[in-house]
């Protein structure tokens, strides 16, 4: 088990597509694009781009955005992680190196990921509305909410701190999806989303960064985008969990807090 | 009148605000060369010496005429950390001396019932720990299974007094520089058990610290030469909160932190405690354990995890009080027939509320 979970960490480290911070250069996205949250200390915190005169979102864009979201947190970093523990598993299982095999560990780690989240939904039925889209042939994984929609894409072609976002390339489709244009028809509610995700060696799990794209951009680019943040693990509803003592039925043995027929009384609680 | 004991007490007097002999001998203004005599006994201590001592600290002039119980050291535990200072140790001591002979007192005025809890003898291994913890449930009559509604009430009514510990002139959030969290006595089978912690942070600490404290009273009043002490009350305050077949059950899956905070909400146990308790019975290995505790730390949840966990309030000391004095009392009534300062006191028996009236307020 131990030596399992070293040499998954020893293949992250020589896989540039699962993490190692690789200096990025010219394609580094300007600072004002990055969460301004480390990656390890995630919270709700949206970075508007305040340099990017295209710039759209406003604070209610982000309510409504964080609200959609906010259900959704919990499930899916749970099957992200499960994903990426799969694809790991499969590559030390079958003694596959990463450079026979490059891309093919996020090829698995997609897969898994519809999988582990079609799983979700059947058994928690708890994706807080969300729903799986229908399977595509190179298996990508996006999520629906109404009119919203959350594309989930691995950081490329290297991985730095800042999980940049693929540019969306030639392909129509994926262009059209980049400059949003259901913004205007349905506002915040027709967000197109990128959730990039992969495996953060910071904190030794998965970590996803939500961008909403304003248009496209090209390979060294900045990304266009107007929404950014680090999606939390927690959902806020699970941060106002507490636990409250109670000393309901605990009687002190003193003269005058017992009642009649309490001396002696027999009988437990928590 | 003084007595030969009366510079001893002068000298708790001292541990027990934090001060100097310099600092006494200036706000009574004698000499340090007279204090350090009287308090080493080699010269007799005066009626105006002690007057002068009293009215100097604010301490009611019966302290001098009390002394605090013979507490064997070996009965004595702390819960704190390796870098806590000799000098704050010494001073939690006199603080707690203190408290044990006031609380002794009220309880026996009281006929309050001595414990009742499972003694551990000889050797001890790691599956006795268990079972010990197990029986200690049953002592302080707390259902076998499931989380501990009110560790510390559940204690009081068994005969273990719990008191909250804060030095004075230091405040709650200061507590932590100073490096202890917890103390306690059991003398012997046949006198009381009186448990501190410090009053500063989070609920999940203090019934940690309180259920470690337990283990003291339960593994090591009866034994004396222990290997690693602190490492064995550490393993009762795990089973004690989080019995064995549960942790099993916790751990039979792989959580995630998520998972670990809704239990942590259940359980009332911090999720660090948690973790520890799934690695101390080899439930999750090394590496695991390693990696949430990186985690942790990468959110700064080291130090402020999320998930409150509402502090318990001890009730038993100040109702003993009321049970003595009639209710309502004066504070600093009582302090006079006590031999202890008001200020005192009020810390160690705060009217049930008033804590969670003040965090209201601020």
């Amino acid at each position: 088990m131990v030596a399992d979970m070293a040499k998954r960490l020893d293949a992250h480290s020589i896989d540039g597509r699962h993490g190692v911070h690789i200096p990025f250069g010219a394609r580094q996205p300007g600072p004002s694009q990055v969460g301004a949250a480390t990656p390890g200390q995630r919270s709700w915190k949206c970075e508007n781009r305040r340099d990017n005169i295209t710039a759209m979102a406003t604070p209610e864009d982000w309510t409504i955005v964080k609200d959609a979201l906010s259900p959704l947190c919990e499930p899916l970093y749970r099957c992200a992680d499960r994903s990426q523990e799969l694809a790991d598993d499969h590559f030390i299982l079958h003694g596959m190196e990463h450079e026979e095999h490059p891309g093919g560990r996020a090829h698995l780690a997609r897969h898994h990921l519809r999988s582990e989240l079609k799983k979700e939904l059947k058994k928690e039925k708890k994706l807080g509305g969300w729903l799986v889209s229908r399977p595509r042939p190179n298996g990508e994984v996006t999520l629906t909410l109404g009119t919203m929609t959350l594309r989930m894409l691995r950081p490329g072609p290297t991985v730095v701190e800042t999980f940049p976002a693929p540019p969306p390339g030639r392909n129509r489709a994926r262009v059209y999806y980049y400059r949003n244009p259901e913004l205007t028809l349905f506002g915040p509610a027709g967000s197109k989303l990128i959730g990039i995700w992969a495996f953060d060696p910071e904190v030794e799990e998965v970590a996803i960064r939500v961008v909403r794209p304003v248009r496209e951009w090209r390979f060294g680019q900045y990304e266009q985008v107007d929404i950014n943040f680090w999606l939390p693990r927690l959902s806020e509803d699970m941060a106002k969990l507490e636990f409250v003592p109670s000393d309901e039925g605990i009687v002190l043995p003193l003269p005058d807090e017992l009642e009649e027929g309490d001396e002696g009384a027999d009988g437990t609680d928590g | 009148m003084p007595t030969a004991l009366t510079g001893e007490r002068i000298r708790s007097v001292r541990q027990l605000l934090g001060i100097s002999q310099v600092d006494l001998a200036d706000a009574a203004s004698v000499s340090q060369s007279l204090i350090s005599q009287v308090e080493n006994g080699t010269k007799e201590v005066s009626e105006e010496l002690v007057q002068a001592v009293a009215a100097a600290t604010g301490t009611p002039r019966s302290f001098f005429d009390f002394m605090p119980p013979d507490i064997p050291l070996g009965t004595l535990r702390f819960r704190k950390l390796a870098s806590a200072r000799q000098g704050d140790t010494k001073r939690v001591k006199a603080l707690f001396d203190e408290a044990f002979r006031v609380v002794a007192e009220l309880l026996d005025n009281a006929s309050y019932p001595i414990p009742n809890l499972p003694v551990a003898v000889g050797e001890v291994s790691q599956d006795e720990i268990e079972l010990l913890a197990a029986r200690t449930r049953e002592a302080l009559l707390i259902d076998a299974e499931g989380p501990i509604k009110h560790l510390t009430r559940a204690c009081e009514r068994a005969g273990i007094a719990i008191v909250p510990i804060t030095l004075p002139n230091v405040d709650d959030d200061e507590t932590e520089a100073v490096g202890h969290f917890g103390v306690s006595c059991w003398p012997s089978r046949d006198e009381p058990a009186l448990i501190g912690y410090f009053s500063g942070g989070p609920g999940d600490r203090h019934r940690y610290t309180i259920a470690h404290e337990i283990g003291h009273l339960v593994l090591h009043s009866n034994r004396r030469v222990i290997k690693d002490p602190e490492a064995e009350a550490n393993r009762f305050a795990g089973a004690l909160l989080v019995p064995e077949p549960h942790a099993r059950e916790i751990f039979s899956v792989p959580v995630t932190l998520s998972d670990l905070l809704r239990l942590k909400a259940y359980w009332g146990v911090s999720v660090q405690a948690l973790i520890m308790r799934g690695s101390q019975l080899g439930l999750i290995d090394e590496h695991r354990k390693g990696s949430l505790f990186k985690q942790l730390s990468a959110r700064g949840w080291r130090k402020s995890e999320p998930v409150t966990v509402h502090r318990e309030e001890p009730a038993l000391v100040w109702r003993l009080l009321g049970h003595r004095f009639g209710e309502p009392f004066a504070y600093s009534r009582v302090a006079e027939s006590l031999g202890l300062q008001a200020v005192i006191l009020r810390s160690l028996a705060p009217t049930p509320g008033s804590r969670r009236s003040l965090a209201n307020l601020s």
